[in-house]
């Protein structure tokens, strides 16, 4: 027996179904679904943009907060011929730290042409020069100079040695080591017309340091030297911060020689006696580090500065003043020969003048002890 | 019922989804034959004949954008039809929460059944009507409203109590 509800829900249902009247309208429904808005294709198109931007943020992000790797940066633009494979950019702060040491800024890295490649940082530190110096410099020194006046020290601030304590290891050497020198030889004592700039000691406003890595297929290393910045030199001075090799335990040894120059220096070329040229290139903030590839790469070489308008401008006399790290050795230095006159004339771009330099004979460098070298493993590039 | 009565045959004589009985040949002409039928469906379900067919339109609208994905296209359009009436059914229940000063009378004429429909939730509505106009099977009901069979039951149960209160045959 059915419900009479339900009886009449179906009638009445019935009858008001019957009512309604109406045609599929093909047309209306065409124009109805080509004006449905597309949510999914911009939504799945949002959520892919978010993805990426998120991707891209946190990783950009994390190279930023982490730093710990330094970004290789470039030589300075002008690095000469032989020095190839420079790329990025010259003096980037990249932010990066050695180990837990101070920021490093990186200064260039360049490949020689005989494969080493190179990477100089240059940082800043509050301790003093000398506690980083395994080695005091040896060879030539100036004649003595005013002592620089110490700044004193704030309370609670680290600071550097004193100027005393930072010359008083130089054997017959006394006073200010940042002065220049035409005086004599410390080893024959003739006359030297170059210039030598031992590592100046550092104030109370802390050390620069330079630190370089070289490395080649076999072998790598690095070291850190004491670098004075460019304006503790004049205009046409060379001095050489450091010199060393490595590799040897690998059997692929080479050599290297890092230098600070003064503003007018343009480049800087490591010739052998014969003449030719083993390394050049463009100072970048006043530092140039020069490296070959040999046992003997460094022997009987010159390091040569080349000033703006071409000339050859100040030699070093003595081309062993700085240390190499530890286990630097003294490095011989042979009495440079009286020292011969020479005419050059300048560039024919330049003012075209003549005059006349002082040219000393290329004096003997010798690469100091090896700084530890790290074997590469095997299919590192 | 005339041709929803075929639509209900069709339902009934298929068997599972997966397999219609007769696949129709093209959207147009799957259009063709329900649309009528699922606006009145849908014209009971929602109370309205003006809102029905745009309802429907828009169900179409789906079912054309998905159309060669859909293995059986009657019971999609149907439940999708549900839905959308339950979602005017909702907007409805707001706008009687909010009334106008001067509503408008029932468009299907002053019955003290429709009224009675129309202020049954839309589940308990949407199942009678595909009970008691559209003869459909719990199972498909069930489908329809994506329930149970016996959910279904107990909403007609719940429905035909509340229209006895205020029906009185």
């Amino acid at each position: 027996m059915s419900d009479p509800i339900e009886e009449r829900l179906r009638s009445h249902l019935t009858a008001r179904a019957a009512q309604v009247t109406v045609e599929p309208d093909a047309a209306a429904l065409a124009d109805r679904a080509a004006a449905r808005p597309r949510v999914g294709t911009p939504l799945v198109a949002g959520l892919v943009a978010l993805v990426v931007v998120l991707t891209g943020g946190g990783f950009l992000t994390g190279r930023a907060v982490a730093g710990s790797s330094p970004v290789r940066a470039a030589p300075a633009a002008g690095a000469l011929a032989p020095a190839a494979g420079a790329s990025g950019l010259p003096n980037a702060d990249v932010g990066g730290t050695a180990g837990d040491g101070p920021p490093l800024m990186s200064l260039f890295t360049r490949t020689t042409g005989t494969g080493v490649t190179i990477r100089a940082y240059r940082s800043s530190t509050d301790g003093s020069c000398s506690s980083m110096m395994s080695c005091p410099p040896t060879g030539t020194l100036p004649s003595p100079a005013p002592v620089p006046t110490p700044v004193p020290c704030p309370t609670g601030a680290t600071c550097a040695q004193p100027v005393e304590q930072a010359t008083s290891t130089l054997g017959a050497a006394t006073g200010a080591s940042a002065g220049t020198s035409t005086g004599e030889s410390a080893g024959g004592g003739s006359a030297s017309s170059g210039t030598v700039t031992t590592t100046p000691p550092s104030t109370g406003s802390g050390c620069q340091q330079l630190t370089v890595e070289f490395s080649t297929d076999q072998a790598v290393s690095s070291t850190t030297l004491a670098a004075p910045t460019q304006g503790a030199l004049t205009a046409s001075e060379v001095e050489i911060l450091g010199s060393g090799s490595f590799g040897e335990a690998e059997g692929a040894p080479a050599a290297w020689v890092a230098v600070l120059v003064g503003s007018s220096v343009t480049s800087v070329h490591l010739v052998t006696s014969t003449g030719s040229v083993l390394d050049a290139m463009a100072p970048a903030s006043g530092v140039a580090v020069l490296a070959a590839v040999g046992s003997t790469a460094l022997a009987a070489t010159s390091v040569i500065g080349i000033e703006q308008d071409g000339t050859t401008g100040a030699v070093p006399s003595d081309q062993g003043a700085g240390t190499s790290g530890p286990g630097c050795s003294t490095v011989p230095v042979v009495p440079p020969p009286s020292t011969t006159t020479t005419t050059t004339t300048t560039g024919p771009s330049t003012t075209g003048s003549t005059t006349t330099t002082t040219v000393p004979t290329p004096s003997t460098l010798v690469p100091a002890t090896a700084t530890p070298a790290v074997a590469r493993p095997t299919g590192a590039p | 019922m005339g041709e929803l009565g075929s639509i209900v045959d069709e339902v009934e004589g298929a068997q599972p989804e997966a397999a219609p009985e007769v696949p129709p040949a093209t959207f147009a002409d799957f259009y063709a034959d329900h649309f009528g039928d699922l606006v009145r469906l849908a014209t009971l379900m929602s109370g309205s004949a003006d809102v029905a067919p745009d309802l429907v339109q828009d169900c179409f609208v789906r079912l054309h954008a998905r159309w060669t994905s859909v293995r059986d296209p009657l019971p999609y359009v149907r439940r999708s039809v549900v839905h959308a009436c339950a979602s005017h059914h909702r907007r409805n229940a707001v706008v009687r929460r909010n009334p106008l000063p001067s509503p408008r009378p029932s468009e299907l004429g002053a019955d003290e059944l429709d009224d009675a429909l129309a202020a049954l939730p839309a589940r308990q509505r949407a199942a009678v009507v595909l009970r008691y106009y559209a003869d459909l099977p719990d199972a498909e009901i069930a489908r329809a409203l994506r329930c149970r069979e016996g959910t279904v039951r107990s909403l007609i149960s719940r429905a035909l109590a509340d229209l006895r209160k205020v029906i009185h045959p």
